[in-house]
C-alpha cells in the first residue's frame, strides 16, 4: 500500500504516455523536464499548479512518484485517488461518469430513480449512437444495427464514491502498433459516439437554459445539428429522475467524460451540472421535439380558409381547416394546417375555395408552434 | 520514553535541525514507507523545486574513534531495495552517531545549543542489487561523508541535474 492508499503494483503498471494523454485531455500543458520526469502545468482556480510525470518506468521510485501525481490530481479534481487511478488505467475505454444527486444520503439513490437512471444511461448511449449514424429530431423505433451493437459493447464499471455515480465504459478497439502509411488511423465509431455524446450533452444543457430564459423551446430544435434529439433529452431527463409519465422527483446530475488516450481528443471543458429546473426543461424540450417531428403519410380533409401567393403565377400557400385521418382511419380534431402547393394545385385550390368544395391532401404533418404544416405532398384532390 | 524509540526520535530531529539550518522544509511521510524524512525547498523556479529523501539510522557510540574510516550498517533486503537504484527523488542513507546515555544528547547554555554527536551519509544509488537468497545487506557509510549544511545543498544541486532523456 502507498501513501495514497492504492496498491503499489497498480501504480507500477501505469504507462507514462497514457498518463500524459490524460493530462493533456484535461488542459494540462507540458512545461519542461526535471531529471527523469516531465513537468506539467495548468491554472487551477486561479492558481498555477505543477505535476511531475515520471517517464522512466525503470525508476526505483516510479510507483512513489506516480502516487504523488495521482494524489495531487485526486485533490485537485476532488475525487478519491482510486477513481483517478481507475481513469489512468482505463486506457482502452472512454468513460462517462454520471453523477446523480438525489436527496437521499450520499452514496445512495432511491430504487425507482436508480432503475430509471440506469435505463436512461443506456438510452443516452443509444441516442448518441443513432445520431452519429443519422441526425434526426426523433430517432426511429427500429434502431440501426451499428447503434445496437455499440450499446451491446458498453458496460457499467464500478460505482464511484460520492453522490451516486454510474460509470459507463465504452471500449475502444486496440490500435495498430504500426502507424498507418497514410497518417492517423481513422477514429473508431465508439469514439465518434462518445464525442457526439459530449457535444450533445453540452448543447442540450445550453438549449435547456436558453429555453427557460426565452420561455420557448426553439433552442432545442436549433441544437439538433450538435446531437440533440428528443431521445437524448428524454434520456437526460430520466437520469435527472424525470420519467416519461412526469412522475418522480427531479434531482440534479452531472456527466463527466474521460477519454481513452488511444485516440487523441482536443481539450474539452467539463459540462456544468444540470439543476432540477433544467431537468424539467429537458423533458419539455423532448416533448416539443417529438411534436415537431413530421408524421409521415398523413391525409387531411377540409376547406381552405386562406390562400396566398406572392405573384400572379407560381406556387402559393394555402391554410386549410381540416381533420386528420389516422392510419387506422380514425378522425382527429380540426386543425389549422399550412400547405405550400405547386402552381397547378394552387389554381385548383383557388377554384375549390370559390365553389366551397373540400380538399383532400396527403403528406408529412409537423407541428410548428400553434399551427401544423403539411410537407412533402404526395396526393392532392378536390372532393 | 523507551531507549530505542528515544534514540530514533532524537536521530531524526538531529537531521531535521541540520535541514532547518540549511533552509529546507522537512516532511515526515505518512504512512512510513521506508523514508524517514522528505526535504524540499519550494523554489520559485520550477526546475529547482525538487525534493530529496533521507532514511535515518542511529547508532550508539562512546566516542568517535580516529582510526575508524566508516560505519557498517546492516539493512534488511527490503530496506536496501528502497535505497538503491536511480530515482526521481534521490534518497540517502544517514547514520546518526548518538551518545549511549540520553542525558548526553544535548547541552544548552546561553551561547550555544550542542547536539551530540554527528551524522554521516551515503548514496546507495549505484549499488548492485542484493544477491538472491540473501536476507540482509551490509553497507559502509564513509567517515568522509559528514552530514553538513553544505552537504545538503550539494544533494539538492545534484537533484536538479539534467539526466539523459528517457
Amino acid at each position: 500500500m502507498t501513501t495514497i492508499g492504492v496498491p503499489e503494483d497498480e501504480l507500477e503498471r501505469l504507462r507514462p504516455h497514457d498518463v500524459a494523454h490524460y493530462l493533456r485531455s484535461r488542459g494540462w500543458q507540458e512545461a519542461g523536464r526535471v531529471r527523469y520526469s516531465r513537468r506539467w502545468e495548468r491554472d487551477w482556480a486561479g492558481r498555477a499548479r505543477r505535476l511531475l510525470l515520471p517517464m522512466d518506468t525503470d525508476l526505483a521510485d516510479f510507483a512513489d512518484r506516480m502516487a504523488d501525481l495521482v494524489g495531487a490530481l485526486a485533490e485537485l479534481e476532488a475525487r478519491p485517488p482510486s477513481a483517478v487511478l481507475q481513469d489512468l488505467r482505463a486506457t482502452g475505454l472512454d468513460v462517462q461518469y454520471i453523477r446523480t444527486m438525489p436527496s437521499t444520503p450520499s452514496g445512495t439513490i432511491p430504487v425507482q430513480a436508480g432503475v430509471l437512471a440506469v435505463t436512461s444511461a443506456r438510452d443516452l448511449l443509444m441516442a448518441a449512437a443513432c445520431h452519429t449514424i443519422e441526425p434526426r429530431l426523433v430517432q426511429p423505433r427500429r434502431k440501426p444495427r451499428a447503434a445496437r451493437d455499440f450499446v451491446d459493447s458498453a458496460r457499467f464499471g464500478p460505482t464511484v464514491p460520492g453522490s451516486y455515480v454510474l460509470s459507463v465504459q465504452v471500449p475502444l478497439p486496440e490500435r495498430d502498433l504500426q502507424p498507418s502509411l497514410f497518417g492517423d488511423d481513422p477514429e473508431p465509431f465508439a469514439r465518434s459516439v462518445s464525442r457526439r455524446m459530449y457535444r450533445a450533452v453540452a448543447a442540450a444543457r445550453t438549449a435547456a437554459e436558453d429555453a427557460m430564459d426565452a420561455d420557448d423551446s426553439a433552442p432545442f430544435a436549433d441544437a439538433v445539428g450538435q446531437g440533440v434529439s428528443a431521445d437524448l433529452c428524454e434520456a437526460l431527463a430520466g437520469i435527472g429522475g424525470h420519467d416519461d409519465r412526469g412522475a418522480g422527483t427531479a434531482h440534479a446530475f452531472s456527466i463527466d467524460f474521460a477519454w481513452s488516450p488511444r485516440w487523441q481528443v482536443p481539450p474539452m471543458e467539463s459540462v456544468a451540472p444540470f439543476s432540477p429546473r433544467l431537468v424539467h426543461a429537458l423533458r419539455d424540450g423532448a416533448q416539443d421535439l417529438r411534436r415537431q417531428e413530421p408524421e409521415p403519410g398523413v391525409t387531411v380533409i377540409g376547406r381552405s380558409t386562406k390562400l396566398k401567393r406572392a405573384a400572379e403565377y407560381g406556387p402559393g400557400e394555402v391554410t386549410v381547416e381540416a381533420v386528420v385521418l389516422g392510419v387506422e382511419g380514425e378522425v382527429g380534431p380540426k386543425r389549422q394546417i399550412h400547405v405550400t402547393l405547386a402552381e397547378d394545385e394552387y389554381t385548383r385550390a383557388t377554384d375549390a375555395h370559390a365553389q366551397g368544395r373540400t380538399l383532400k391532401i396527403e403528406g408529412d404533418l409537423a407541428r410548428r408552434g400553434t399551427y401544423y404544416e403539411l410537407t412533402r405532398i404526395t396526393a392532392f384532390d378536390v372532393l | 520514553m523507551e531507549h530505542n524509540n528515544h534514540q530514533g526520535w532524537y536521530g531524526e530531529t538531529f537531521v531535521a535541525a541540520i535541514a532547518a539550518a540549511a533552509g529546507f522544509q522537512v516532511a515526515v511521510p505518512y504512512p512510513d514507507i521506508g523514508k524517514d524524512l522528505i526535504l524540499g525547498r519550494d523554489h520559485e523556479e520550477p526546475e529547482l523545486d525538487v525534493q530529496i529523501a533521507l532514511q535515518v539510522k542511529t547508532h550508539r557510540v562512546e566516542s568517535i574513534l580516529d582510526a575508524v574510516t566508516g560505519f557498517k550498517i546492516t539493512l534488511s533486503v527490503s530496506q536496501f531495495k528502497r535505497l538503491r537504484g536511480k530515482r526521481q527523488v534521490p534518497v540517502y542513507l544517514v547514520v546518526v552517531l548518538v551518545p549511549k546515555d540520553p542525558a548526553d544528547y544535548i547541552r544548552t547554555d546561553e551561547d550555544a545549543l550542542v547536539l551530540r554527536r554527528c551524522a554521516y551519509w551515503v548514496s546507495l544509488e549505484h549499488c548492485l542489487p542484493a544477491q538472491a537468497g540473501r536476507e540482509s545487506v551490509t553497507v559502509t557509510v564513509p567517515r568522509d561523508n559528514l552530514l553538513t549544511v553544505d552537504a545538503l545543498h550539494e544533494f539538492f544541486a545534484r537533484a536538479c541535474e539534467e539526466v539523459p532523456a528517457p
